[in-house]
């Protein structure tokens, strides 16, 4: 049977058990490196290289974990704030909120019409909000976090991640629904 | 509007992140991590058990030649002649007491100085 995500926190803080931890990355590097893609505008050696200095984060304050939120949670917490500290110190422009919903994000020749994957437009539509909006959006539809737990995780008050939904959901409807 | 906001909503909750596979990356981030949390641990309790022992010396040192003599002759004045009354207690237990004060502050002094240089 395998160890749940809590037994094996405590084997790295009690055995400094370095394959624990492994076991740890295996688990969560999809999630957390899509949850980076998703904020990099597909960027995926920035993502990875977040991702990777998240988890290095995480192993050096493993203590600092109580188990309220579950280690996924926690970690995107981490990255999140990772990201941050990466776009002020390249103090990047705010995403253009005109962006076409079949622009691609790598740069690469736009299609002109759009996909019939509605998961795909939505992911391209998400890729189009403010970090901060995509985050709280995130948190709250794909992660199952509630408002609070999203708006602790986010270091914002609970109004301020409300807002942010609010408005992310107003600007993803009129995308999708202008290829309705 | 509601009824966009639940379909909306819907669509948010069924959206599943695709997977993306390790490729590597998990061998990457372990190869990156700082050394064994033990061993860095045990470095820090030989670093203050270095610093406790030099602090020794150098307390020996800035306390002047006659400091050890005088010492141990409160001591064994002390052993000698118990004393019972408050007073009397606190002179002679005044040397002891400044010599340990002495040797947490130099330990403590040297310990995060050699963590310092050592960072």
């Amino acid at each position: 049977m395998p160890l749940s995500d809590a037994d094996l926190i405590a084997r790295v803080l009690v055995f400094s058990d370095r394959h624990a931890f492994s076991e740890l990355v295996k688990r969560n590097q999809s999630s957390l490196r899509g949850f980076l893609r998703g904020l990099s505008k597909g960027d995926h050696a920035l993502a990875d290289d977040l991702a990777q200095e998240t988890l290095i984060e995480a192993y050096r304050s493993l203590r600092k974990f109580e188990g309220g939120s579950t280690f996924n949670t926690w970690l995107l917490g981490i990255a999140y704030n990772r990201f941050r500290g990466h776009m002020r110190r390249n103090r990047e422009e705010p995403v253009d909120m005109s962006l076409e919903l079949d622009q691609p994000s790598d740069g690469a020749t736009s299609n002109p019409h759009p996909s019939s994957d509605i998961g795909q437009d939505l992911d391209a539509a998400m890729a189009t909000l403010r970090p901060e909006e995509q985050v709280a959006l995130r948190l709250c539809y794909c992660e199952g976090l509630s408002h609070e737990e999203a708006a602790v995780l986010m270091g914002c008050p609970l109004g301020t991640l409300k807002t942010h939904i609010l408005r992310a959901k107003a600007h993803l409807r009129s995308l999708l629904d202008a290829y309705a | 509007m509601d009824a966009d906001d639940s379909k909306l909503s819907k669509l948010m909750k069924s959206c599943k992140t695709e997977y993306i596979e390790d490729a590597g990356f998990t061998s990457r981030v372990m190869a990156a991590l700082p050394s064994d949390r033990r061993i860095a641990g045990n470095r820090r309790l030989l670093l203050l058990l270095a610093s406790l022992l030099l602090s020794v010396p150098l307390s020996l040192f800035l306390a002047g030649p006659g400091f050890l003599p005088g010492l141990l002759a409160q001591v064994r004045l002390s052993i000698e002649r118990p004393v019972l009354v408050l007073p009397g207690l606190s002179l002679g237990i005044l040397p002891v007491a400044c010599f340990a004060l002495g040797l947490v502050v130099a330990a403590s002094l040297g310990f995060g100085f050699v963590r310092r240089v050592l960072r």
